[in-house]
């Protein structure tokens, strides 16, 4: 089995199944990343397209000494953020915006409550966070990464990477908590 | 110290590294004082407990379906077959490359043939403008036959008598009004200004 570098070269010399190869290696990674940020299965499948067709493009600036999967899910982060930034969910990140709103991912309320229904509480907590914590918490837990590759990724220090992670886990806490005491209190 | 402040800054220092012990990250000795202040202070323990919870939550977010990835990772492809921008652009350059190599070569071919040259009007030698060993030929300064012997001709006009070329090419009457025989005449300029 040829080593993601091997494939980037065959394909850099003309072989385009070496980078069908590659899709099939990370599709189903950047799919999800970009299906968790938008929430929206067409916007996802779109993302996903163009996060490979720019991969392709440029793939002559990719620096082998770098894992490819990195390089890749940082072409798919940026894209889902400004994609997010397009459709007007990002936000100011502020400690104080942070803490207080709650963010409308869904413009169209039907959907939401679709949405609402159909997603687990965390992922609710989670949908209010900012896209770019909600994107180190993706990368965290949903692609599984250590945080030197977020920071890799993210192109920011590892401590701003921590800084962003206890941040948004302790929003998450407190969102998560007291919604459960607001259910058993109902109940 | 009193023992609440002791406690109080053991907690402080506890909570700092509640993240990286949630997440594995601490080094095994200050993992194992963080396991025992957690399991002498019930509020701290309730906390790694709660961060803990908010973990493994995060860690069970579902993914999609093998059928789901595979309709995309199809689509991508062909898409990236469609594209395919990197190929056309390395296409280009080759062809660029193939292009301007032909064109020099010509030009080459064209001015610089090797061989002396003389040429003379009405059987009188006569300097004319002559770039390498082509003699580019002013039709209004020509009252009669030119003969050119060694090299190339260009006429760039109407001529009362003869061109004649020995050992040579006589390579284009020029003024006959086609859009090829202008842009000769364009290049045969350009050549002469950057000749001069």
């Amino acid at each position: 089995m040829y080593s993601d570098q091997e494939l980037v070269a065959k394909t850099l010399k003309g072989h385009k199944s070496a980078f069908d190869e590659l899709v099939e290696r990370y599709a189903k990674k950047v799919y999800n990343l970009s299906l968790r940020m938008t929430r929206d299965p067409a916007d996802a499948e779109d993302l996903t397209q163009e996060v490979f067709l720019r991969a392709y493009r440029s793939l002559n600036t990719y620096n082998p000494a770098y894992s490819f999967v990195n390089w890749i899910l940082k072409i798919a982060s940026n894209l889902c953020i400004d994609h997010l930034r397009r459709k007007g969910d990002v936000r100011d990140d502020s400690d104080e915006l942070l803490s207080l709103e709650v963010q409308k991912t869904h413009p169209d309320p039907e959907s939401a409550a679709l949405y609402s229904e159909q997603v687990s509480e965390i992922e609710k907590a989670l949908m209010s966070l900012p896209p770019k914590y909600q994107l180190v918490m993706l990368l965290l837990y949903a692609e599984d990464l250590k945080y030197e590759q977020i920071a890799e990724i993210l192109d920011e220090p590892i401590g701003t990477v921590k800084t962003k992670i206890h941040r948004a886990r302790k929003i998450l806490k407190e969102r998560f908590f007291s919604e459960r005491e607001k259910d058993t209190k109902k109940a | 110290m009193k023992a609440n402040e002791q406690a109080t800054s053991r907690c402080d220092y506890t909570r700092l590294l509640l993240d990286d012990y949630v997440d594995g990250n601490l080094a095994p000795l200050v993992e194992r004082e963080v396991k025992s202040h957690l399991v002498s202070c019930s509020s701290c323990a309730e906390e790694a407990e709660r961060l803990k919870k908010i973990s493994d939550e995060l860690s069970r977010l579902g993914t999609t379906t093998t059928d789901e990835v595979l309709l995309v990772v199809k689509k991508v492809q062909k898409a990236v077959r469609k594209d395919g921008r990197w190929c056309k652009k390395r296409r280009l350059k080759i062809a660029g490359a193939v292009a301007a190599s032909i064109a020099a070569l010509l030009l080459w071919s064209t001015y610089f043939r090797p061989g002396p040259v003389s040429f003379e009007i009405n059987g009188k030698d006569i300097a004319f403008h002559a770039m390498g060993k082509t003699v580019v030929v002013d039709a209004s300064r020509l009252p009669g036959d030119l003969t050119v012997i060694g090299g190339d001709v260009y006429v760039t006009g109407e001529i009362e008598g003869n061109v004649t070329s020995i050992d040579g090419r006589i390579v284009a009457k020029v003024e006959d009004g086609s859009v090829l025989s202008r842009v000769k005449r364009a290049l045969i300029e350009i050549w002469q200004r950057i000749w001069r």
